[in-house]
């Protein structure tokens, strides 16, 4: 044993002695953490189970020890099962590989190691300690999530599976909403200005935004009298009306204003009242809620005062002043035009974008969905010559 | 020993699994849904691929564990599938929330001729400096490679765009 263990924060090394596990070692007591070598599966084990490390890091195998083994016991007492584990190996294999993302194994290092890689992984995991710490004070009664992984009729489905009673706390942009489940049953639902009903059917379209499930009983009148298979058939049609609108749209941040035409074009009381919430720019997303419609009816109107041109997007780095990209754009639309029988339906999705868009040439619609600034470590571990040698293996 | 890993996702029916089979010296199936190739670049790098299925509507796949080493990712569509190019907008959008490593968003379009020229088209399309969008033939080898190298040099340029000049 090398140094002396702290609870929390002592990282156990299981492996055999040599001058790469010294440099390890060391490096990682420099970034303040603890570590504790042992040689033994037995003895690392029972110190797992007395003092829970931080993380471990194992080798695959060595004389006398199997780390698939040691593995397996680790995760199959509940005392140690949420420890996460690194496994080193001597060679690349790729079955070797395959195994430990299929047992689960939480990172894999194949030796000779970098140190330093060993230590950032070693730092990513307990940041991932830290955070699922964090969310577990929630998640013991309750599970939490994004509505683009699960969406409000999963949600309802699984509860009902389970026959469990809790609170679905919803949020869209700036929309709230709550839906009661008794015994996996619908008994009420609310958004503020709607009827239980109206808040229900509301919601059931909701594809963006985050939930939190609270687990918990409920004591509540029963407010809503259909059944919930009629429920989630209908919820089940509704996304997919949406997903149709929506997929013949710009992306639901696109940004979107009144045209300067719109108000010499003749247009229904409807209509006007939507483009009223244009006349300052605002994502599609934002239209719709700030819209007392339904959310398909708020779509299917916004996408019919797209195609009138009465709605058009905006960018912020238009660059329809650019004479190249003005010729580019022409050049696009001259090709299009020759070839149009040979395109795809997701060549006139980009087309579209780019028609919609007269005052902007870039007709990039796809840009600011997937341009922002995430801001998530990314850490290459390979060299740029390690990346030039896979370039240059590739071009062979 | 160093290994980087690259993730190739495509949705039912898409070629993602051609682009293993073009480049690896070893492919191996775990199940349904993963796809593992490797391919030895020298004694001291090896490159991982995992070529996995995954529709939008089936969330079965623990990205978190599988994408932890990413170096990058290659998300597959075919041109001439618009449920393929939903789901892979779909995971361009999933990739882009949970991790920052580097993608290209790949339109397949099989053993036609490229729709448009798409030095015109790339400039409509183009997603982020970490993200771009290519196409490719995913039957011909050569053209599979080329989409790898474009993915190594958006790597280098995002990684390392303080040493390139």
């Amino acid at each position: 044993m090398l140094s002396k263990p702290d609870n929390k924060k002592s990282i156990l090394i299981i492996d055999q002695p040599g001058p790469e596990l010294d440099q390890l070692i060391q490096n990682l007591q420099e970034t303040r953490l603890q570590v504790v070598h042992i040689e033994d599966s037995q003895k690392a084990c029972d110190y797992c189970l007395r003092n829970q490390p931080a993380v471990i890091i194992t080798e695959l195998a060595f004389p006398n020890f199997s780390g698939i083994q040691f593995f397996r016991q680790i995760k199959s007492n509940f005392i140690t099962s949420q420890i996460p584990v690194i496994v080193t190996t001597k060679e690349p294999q790729l079955d070797d590989r395959i195994k430990s993302m299929q047992m689960g194994i939480d990172d894999y290092i194949v030796k000779p190691y970098h140190p330093e890689e060993v230590v950032a992984r070693v730092h990513i995991l307990l940041n991932e300690v830290k955070s699922l710490d964090k969310n577990n004070t929630v998640l013991s009664h309750g599970f939490k999530g994004n509505l683009e992984e699960m969406n409000v009729v999963d949600i309802i489905k699984a509860m009902e599976l389970g026959k469990m009673s809790g609170i679905i706390y919803l949020n869209r942009g700036f929309k709230e909403g709550q839906i009661f489940i008794n015994q996996g049953q619908i008994i009420d639902a609310f958004i503020e200005g709607f009827e239980p009903e109206q808040a229900l059917s509301h919601m059931l379209t909701w594809l963006e935004g985050s939930f939190w499930v609270s687990l918990q009983s409920i004591d509540r009148n029963k407010m809503i009298n259909t059944n919930n298979k009629h429920i989630l058939s209908h919820g089940t049609k509704m996304i997919q009306k949406w997903r149709n609108i929506a997929r013949q749209l710009p992306p639901m941040n696109t940004s979107l204003k009144t045209s300067d035409s719109a108000s010499d074009r003749p247009v229904s009381p409807i209509e006007k009242q939507m483009l009223n919430h244009y006349h300052q720019p605002k994502t599609i997303m934002q239209g719709i809620e700030e819209s007392k419609l339904d959310d398909i009816h708020a779509l299917e109107l916004i996408k019919g005062l797209l195609s009138k041109g009465l709605l058009v997007a905006r960018h912020a780095h238009s660059n329809a002043d650019d004479p190249f990209a003005k010729i580019v754009f022409e050049q696009l639309q001259k090709e299009v035009n020759q070839q149009k029988e040979t395109f795809s339906d997701i060549t006139s999705y980009f087309m579209r974008n780019a028609d919609n868009t007269s005052q902007n040439t870039e007709g990039v619609f796809l840009k600011p969905e997937y341009s922002k600034n995430t801001k998530k470590p990314y850490k290459v571990y390979l060299s740029l010559s390690d990346l030039k040698r896979i370039k240059n293996k590739l071009s062979q | 020993m160093k290994v980087g890993e690259i993730l190739v996702v495509g949705s039912s029916g898409t070629s993602h699994p051609n682009i293993l089979h073009a480049v690896c010296d070893q492919v191996m199936k775990s199940d349904q849904e993963i796809l593992f190739g490797k391919l030895g670049i020298d004694p001291e790098l090896t490159l991982f691929l995992y070529a996995i299925t995954s529709n939008r509507n089936k969330a079965t796949i623990a990205w978190d564990l599988i994408a932890r080493k990413m170096i990058g990712s290659i998300i597959v569509f075919d041109w001439n599938n618009t449920e393929s190019f939903e789901n892979a907008k779909h995971n361009l959008s999933l990739f882009n929330r949970k991790f920052d490593a580097p993608c290209i968003l790949a339109a397949d379009v099989k053993n036609n001729p490229l729709p448009v020229n798409p030095k015109i088209v790339n400039p409509f399309i183009s997603l982020s400096p970490k993200e771009k969008f290519k196409f490719f033939n995913g039957r011909n080898p050569k053209s599979i490679k080329s989409l790898l190298i474009s993915l190594t040099d958006v790597i280098s340029a995002y990684a390392y765009q303080d040493e390139i000049v």
